[in-house]
């Protein structure tokens, strides 16, 4: 399992600070909720987390290395859902995440099984048969964070996760990140509900205004 | 034949784009109000069906003119025609509305029906019973004794149009709303240039085959191949129509050879160019592996194995179907392979390109005017200028040999060259735009 850390990240664009400097240490099986109000550069920190933005100052270390999504070891081991993905309209839910899950190496039965947990997890397996177009904003939702928890990761990234999802969805997409953190994974979490946080977080970083 | 093609395409058309679509607010208020919707949404289809018969009666007219001026039709017969093709269009018009109003099961088996009747036009005595054989006799009128009875049926064929009512009454508003809404983001898109856009807005989402097995099994390529079968299954009228024209591509692409110099230039590029249409509905993996090559991707592997693994089924159907239609010549078939090999490399070419840069639209103030609309015409269409130009050119030149293995030799071989060459070149173009989508 993988250990994540920040050491005074910031981002800022000419002279513009996306991203305040911040600091912290996700170790194996912990969760970090990342708190503050729009703006204050949440979606920033978790893309630069996972490799896909270059902190200006300061590095972000995943087991010692920094993190860059060029490195495969880096995209094997994180797993991040920020936004919603460009999903295949032609493929039904449950086959969009026995697909994923095989370009990650789960062939066969394999991802069958990964889609299948996954989805009963999420409550979304009753809607297995169903094409994208098919499913309201919620479900969706909970397909985007399917998609995120159906492949083998070490590090865990979710932008407000609770988006769009009831009191009862958002519990089973708590739920299911507590199995994946009792399973040793490193969860790192934006959001603005303190519910989610509560039942998720063992820590919190909260952003100021850049 | 053309008559019942385009009888056919009205009442295919109706479903995707019918003659009923005002604005999205409009159609709000139109379908809302408790008057019947007879009534409310007459005006709408008057006129889109005064637009059809226009065009109808205007590019006829031309034709006819043209063969009157060169003494080569009577003017009464002529009259005859555009007043037949006048009444067709009203025909026309009613079709395009049952295949807005009524099931999609019903309208595509006549279609089939409208298509079967079409092609019996060469059968002797089979002309005086279907409208699109009233066409044909009149057309053929026009350069022999002039024969009435067929403008005459056409005329009253438009009576069909008193179902008009009792379709608009059909019409259901989820359904409009959605091609209301899905027109209005065309012409959005359209406006500002994102012709890939619009035409990915064009395609309907699946309804069925939802519930055929899909293996993905063994190596992740052979898996990359069973998921776009089955997922093409899922679409079964746009992938017959999209093999239906690679068919006809190839047969286009074999005749060149057979044709005069001064045509063999339109079969050629009219081949490569449905070949491009064709392979198109094949492409819907290699688009999605395409839009997945940015960061946060949700694929395990590199975006250029799963591009290149997506390419393998259209690559396959380009090949299977074309080489139907080229079928009977050796030389044809061969060239063919090579054709279909670029033409899906330029299809992930087109693919891989992304949103459209900004720089192309800023203002280009010429002597003339703004011309920074060419630059943006120039983007959108890069793919289909290779094609027809490298493709289409060197089938031309292939075609300039003759049939036989020794005009192949003579010609082929070099041709075979110079698209191997511009393969290389589009699939290093391709491997840059996709390098480009993951920063």
């Amino acid at each position: 399992m993988s250990h994540l850390e920040a050491h005074a990240v910031s981002v800022s664009i000419d002279s513009e600070m996306l991203l305040a400097p911040v600091s912290f240490a996700v170790p194996p099986g912990t969760a970090l909720a990342v708190r503050g109000a729009n703006g204050s550069g949440k979606t920033t920190l978790l893309r630069l987390l996972s490799g896909h933005l270059r902190p200006t100052t300061g590095t972000a270390l995943l087991d010692g290395r920094p993190v860059d999504e060029r490195s495969r070891t880096a995209r094997r081991g994180i797993s991040a859902r920020i936004g919603l993905p460009a999903f295949a309209r032609e493929l039904t839910m449950h086959e969009q995440l026995r697909f994923i899950a095989t370009t990650w190496g789960r062939t066969g039965s394999t991802a069958t099984d990964a889609a299948d947990a996954t989805m009963r997890a999420l409550g979304i397996f009753e809607l297995r048969n169903r094409f994208v177009n098919e499913l309201s904003s919620g479900q969706t939702q909970l397909l985007a964070v399917a998609t995120a928890l159906v492949r083998p990761f070490d590090v865990l990234i979710l932008d407000e996760p609770e988006q769009r999802l009831d009191a009862h969805r958002r519990d089973l997409v708590a739920a299911a990140v507590r199995r994946e953190i009792d399973r040793g994974a490193s969860v790192v979490i934006a959001s603005h509900s303190a519910e989610l946080v509560a039942s998720i977080a063992g820590a919190t970083v909260t952003l100021g205004q850049p | 034949m053309i008559a019942a093609l385009l009888a056919a395409g009205a009442l295919l058309l109706g479903r995707t784009r019918g003659p009923v679509v005002p604005s999205p607010f409009l159609t709000e208020f139109l379908v809302g109000s408790d008057l019947p919707r007879s009534a409310t949404v007459l005006r709408p289809f008057l006129a889109s069906g005064a637009v059809l018969a226009c065009s109808v009666v205007a590019a006829v007219g031309l034709v006819v003119a043209a063969r009157v001026v060169g003494g080569a039709a009577a003017s009464v017969s002529a009259v005859l025609v555009v007043l037949g093709c006048l009444g067709f269009s009203g025909l026309l018009a009613g079709l395009w509305l049952v295949g807005q109003s009524l099931p999609r099961r019903f309208t595509v088996g006549l279609a089939f029906v409208v298509t079967v009747t079409g092609a019996t036009v060469t059968v002797d005595g089979t002309l005086p019973f279907t409208p699109w054989g009233w066409i044909a006799l009149l057309w053929q009128g026009l350069g022999e004794p002039t024969v009435w009875w067929p403008a005459l049926a056409l005329a009253l064929s438009s009576l069909a149009l008193l179902g008009v009512p009792a379709l608009l009454g059909n019409l259901r508003a989820d359904e409009m709303m959605a091609q209301s809404r899905r027109w209005q983001s065309i012409s959005a898109l359209v406006q500002t240039g994102d012709v890939a856009g619009a035409s990915g807005a064009l395609r309907d989402p699946p309804t069925r085959g939802r519930r055929r097995r899909m293996p993905l099994t063994g190596p992740l390529l052979v898996a990359i191949v069973q998921r776009d079968l089955i997922a093409a299954g899922r679409f079964p009228v746009r992938i017959a129509l999209g093999s239906m024209a690679l068919v006809g591509a190839g047969w286009l692409t074999a005749v060149t050879s057979t044709m005069p110099e001064g045509i063999a230039w339109i079969t050629a590029l009219a081949g490569v160019s449905l070949a491009y249409l064709g392979v198109g509905v094949w492409c819907d993996g290699l688009r999605n592996a395409a839009d997945n090559a940015t960061p946060g991707s949700l694929y395990g592997r590199s975006a250029l194995s799963m591009i290149g693994s997506h390419a393998v089924v259209p690559v396959l159907a380009a090949i299977t179907f074309g080489s139907l239609g080229a079928m009977g010549d050796n030389n044809n078939v061969a060239w063919w392979m090579l054709l279909a090999a670029f033409i899906v490399l330029v299809r992930v070419l087109d693919c891989a390109k992304g949103p459209m840069p900004i720089g192309l639209l800023l203002p280009i103030p010429t002597p003339v005017g703004d011309v920074s609309i060419l630059n943006a015409i120039a983007w959108q269409a890069d793919a289909l200028l290779i094609v027809l130009i490298v493709a289409g050119g060197l089938t031309v030149q292939v075609g300039a040999a003759g049939p036989g293995a020794a005009g192949l030799e003579a010609t082929g071989l070099g041709a075979a060259l110079w698209l191997a060459v511009a393969g290389a070149l589009v699939a290093a173009l391709a491997l840059r735009r996709i390098r480009a989508l993951g920063r």
